[in-house]
């Protein structure tokens, strides 16, 4: 049986599913005999959850009508990338977690920022960005390439000096 | 025919080369600035003294109101040569300047950590963040600043 120390050591790859089987079998057996394990794997998964309510309070802002329309036409169409058009109901359950498939979500916001999403296997997307952002902007993305996860994109349409902030989750829920 | 072909080719890229106003010599190196910082959410706001300028930056992660500097990096990137930078987690962040972009507006830099690869372009002085890992009850969170003017933005 793994140890609480060793348990602690590992919890963050574990919750982020970077652990092969072996090593994550041993945690989830060690797990019910450690409350302060269990104590940070709750800590974890609040920050986690706080986020995505985050961002899913920016996705019901959006008005896809226009913004959308107008973005969707810039997007260098690839083989295998999705396009949400409209939002739906449960859209954000559509893209986070495990897809074998790129899929590619705008998520404007009430609030200025442009968030994209969009989750896969791997992307290489080279040249002028491939992502409906700004590219005035003070930085952009070109490509990326990510085995697991979904990454967001949060640039501010708005204003230029804005930061660019890339988030890569790993979501397994 | 397959002289031709390479004539033509040898001498669209010789028109391409002498072209003014299409290849923009890439500065050698940039300077960048790693800031790791460290997201936490806590009891009452705290900001670490040297980040203070990015106060409105932090507003766009609200599930967190501690923003402590763990460490920071001033590096010179030689064109193409990838440099190494430690994390707190005992991973390694790989940076590459890859020259500039055809307008000669945007470093271009690779940025490699963990299983996710990108390929980024910032203006000279301008700011990108990567959040991702967890660390300890929160996040943490790279900030990448590139410039070409010195090692030290």
């Amino acid at each position: 049986m793994m140890r609480c120390e060793e348990v602690q050591e590992k919890l963050e790859a574990y919750f982020d599913g970077e652990l092969g089987p072996s090593e994550h079998a041993a945690i989830e057996e060690a797990l019910p005999g450690c409350p302060e394990c269990q104590e940070r794997l709750s800590a974890l998964t609040s920050i986690r959850t706080e986020m995505r309510a985050s961002l899913e309070d920016n996705l019901a802002e959006v008005r896809f009508d226009g913004l959308w329309e107008g973005i969707v036409s810039d997007i260098r169409k690839e083989e295998g990338v999705q396009v949400f058009s409209e939002p739906s109901p449960g859209i954000w359950e559509r893209f986070v977690g495990g897809f074998g498939w790129r899929s590619l979500v705008p998520l404007g916001a009430a609030a200025l920022a442009l968030v994209i999403a969009f989750s896969g296997e791997w992307g290489e997307m080279d040249g002028e960005s491939p992502f409906p952002m700004p590219q005035n902007n003070v930085a952009f993305v070109s490509a990326v390439q990510f085995e697991k996860g979904t990454v967001f994109i949060d640039q501010d349409p708005n204003d230029a000096t804005a930061a660019l902030i890339v988030w890569h989750t790993t979501d397994e829920s | 025919m397959l002289t031709r072909i390479t004539t033509a080719f040898a001498l669209a890229v010789l028109l391409g080369a002498g072209s003014p106003g299409l290849a923009t010599a890439a500065p050698a190196e940039a300077g960048v600035e790693v800031l790791i910082i460290h997201a936490t959410q806590g009891e009452s706001e705290m900001i670490h003294g040297r980040l203070k300028s990015m106060e409105k930056t932090f507003k766009r992660f609200p599930m967190f109101n501690q923003f402590d500097l763990l460490a920071k990096h001033d590096a010179t990137l030689q064109l193409k040569q990838p440099q190494m930078i430690p994390m707190p987690n005992g991973k390694e962040l790989r940076l590459i300047y890859r020259g500039m972009d055809k307008t000669g507006t945007f470093v271009k830099l690779r940025f490699e950590f963990a299983d996710m690869h990108m390929n980024i372009r910032v203006k000279d002085g301008g700011l990108f963040f990567h959040a991702g890992s967890n660390h300890k009850n929160g996040r943490l969170l790279i900030a990448i600043r590139p410039s070409l003017t010195s090692g030290t933005p």
